[in-house]
């Protein structure tokens, strides 16, 4: 007998957990990316 | 005494413990050598799971048992390599030593669509469910749909090992069959125009962006989803020894020589499971139909996400590379390439798609860990 509740759990968490994961890893590398942009702009310029 | 002596003798071969059964799973086995030989259908994987279906459906063979306490040949590589979780880590480790991140660097957003080409793993976990499945097994069927086979080996050995032969198999055909699955739901979902749309170059990613993304994808992924470090830690691992330019001697080990040796190690532990006797029934027929539902709806997850991202863009992304989130690298992205350049023959999408191609590696690794962090 399939647990419905625990099915839908499974979902909800994982497939919003994906998005949360990702999402903040996508956040990490676009902050640190400008960053390191910013900086080599900076030591050319100087 | 000669008669039974010759009995006893007969009875010793494996010829008289034949039935038919034996004789079908010769015939998958032989199918997939077939089809790795003549349609160059993933034959780093089908031609030893292939040869391992062979052997181990020979009656009486000493391969996958474990008899008087002893572990004979192939069950040694099934227990140190997959029930120990080794080999699909350092799968993984050749795979982040070959892949290059530099185009999910220059244009982060589209990691999100490697997440969402997750949704059909998801839509074939429920469907598992209504087909009879447990939860945990359904869980492994489903994680088919992430298209990567190191992951759905690890998923499968941890929640439904008895899944591993016929979810591997699914895996690694359906891999070889992205050519043929994804171009009708790109089509279906796309107009023209969309197709069309050419995308600016992607901006040059620096080689210290390329060295602090798998120490920061490692830190972000594995302290929020820590059941995924096995897999996503190797693969950075792998990536780091790439990038940083100064441990060239490992770089190339873990691209060529590992890589190959588990490669082996892993096809015909996972073919050898796939016994006679486990193996026919209607569960296989239930995995293959669910693999194609699997990655169809990755497919259909990944460009409906970037025709949304459309909605709220200015500079608006070329849909066909959602598709791409399904994480058969390099092919979905190659896949991405050729439906573009039927639209607009100038088009170059590659690169673009090798961002959410390489993303859904991540996106995959990730929901596996979810669905351990929950199930186990």
């Amino acid at each position: 007998m399939t647990d419905w509740t625990m099915a839908f759990t499974v979902f909800a968490f994982g497939f919003s957990g994906v998005f949360i994961t990702l999402a903040l890893l996508m956040m990490a590398i676009t902050i640190s990316g400008l960053i390191i942009t910013r900086l080599s702009k900076g030591k050319e310029a100087k | 005494m000669a008669g039974s002596f010759f009995n006893t003798i007969i009875f010793k071969t494996g010829l008289v413990h034949l039935y038919w059964g034996h004789v079908v799973m010769w015939a998958i086995g032989f199918a997939f050598i077939y089809l790795a030989i003549k349609k160059d259908f993933e034959p780093l994987l089908l031609v030893p799971i292939g040869f391992g279906i062979f052997i181990v459906n020979l009656p009486l063979t000493p391969l996958m048992e474990i008899s008087e306490g002893k572990r004979e040949l192939i069950n040694i590589f099934y227990h140190y390599g997959l029930e120990w979780e080794v080999i699909p880590p350092l799968i993984f480790l050749g795979v982040g030593a070959l892949t290059d991140f530099g185009p999910l660097i220059a244009n982060p957003k589209t990691i999100l669509l490697g997440a969402a080409a997750q949704f059909g793993v998801y839509v074939t976990f429920f469907g598992a469910l209504l087909l009879g499945f447990g939860i945990k097994e359904a869980a492994s069927i489903g994680i088919i749909g992430g298209a990567d086979g190191p992951t759905t080996i690890y998923l499968t050995a941890k929640l439904a090992p008895k899944l591993l032969g016929p979810n591997a198999i699914a895996a690694y055909s359906y891999m070889a069959m992205v050519p043929l699955i994804q171009p009708p739901i790109m089509r279906l979902l796309t107009t023209k125009e969309e197709r069309m749309i050419v995308m600016k170059q992607l901006r040059p990613v620096s080689k210290l962006e390329k060295v602090l993304f798998p120490l920061i994808a490692t830190a972000i992924i594995c302290l929020l989803v820590p059941d995924s470090a096995p897999l996503m830690a190797m693969l950075m691992l792998g990536n780091l020894f790439r990038e940083c330019g100064v441990v060239e001697r490992l770089t190339k080990t873990s691209q060529n020589e590992l890589l190959n040796i588990v490669t082996i190690f892993l096809g015909i532990s996972v073919g050898a499971t796939m016994k006679a006797e486990e193996f026919l029934h209607w569960h296989p027929i239930y995995i293959f139909l669910l693999g194609l539902v699997a990655f169809s709806f990755s497919t259909l997850g990944g460009v409906l996400l970037a025709k949304a991202f459309n909605l709220v863009l200015r500079e608006k992304i070329n849909p066909l590379i959602g598709s791409a989130g399904v994480s058969a690298v390099p092919m979905a992205a190659r896949v991405s390439q050729k439906v573009g350049q039927q639209a607009n023959p100038t088009n170059y999408l590659l690169m673009h798609a090798m961002g959410p191609n390489v993303a859904g590696v991540i996106g995959t690794a990730t929901a596996a860990g979810l669905f351990l962090s929950i199930l186990r």
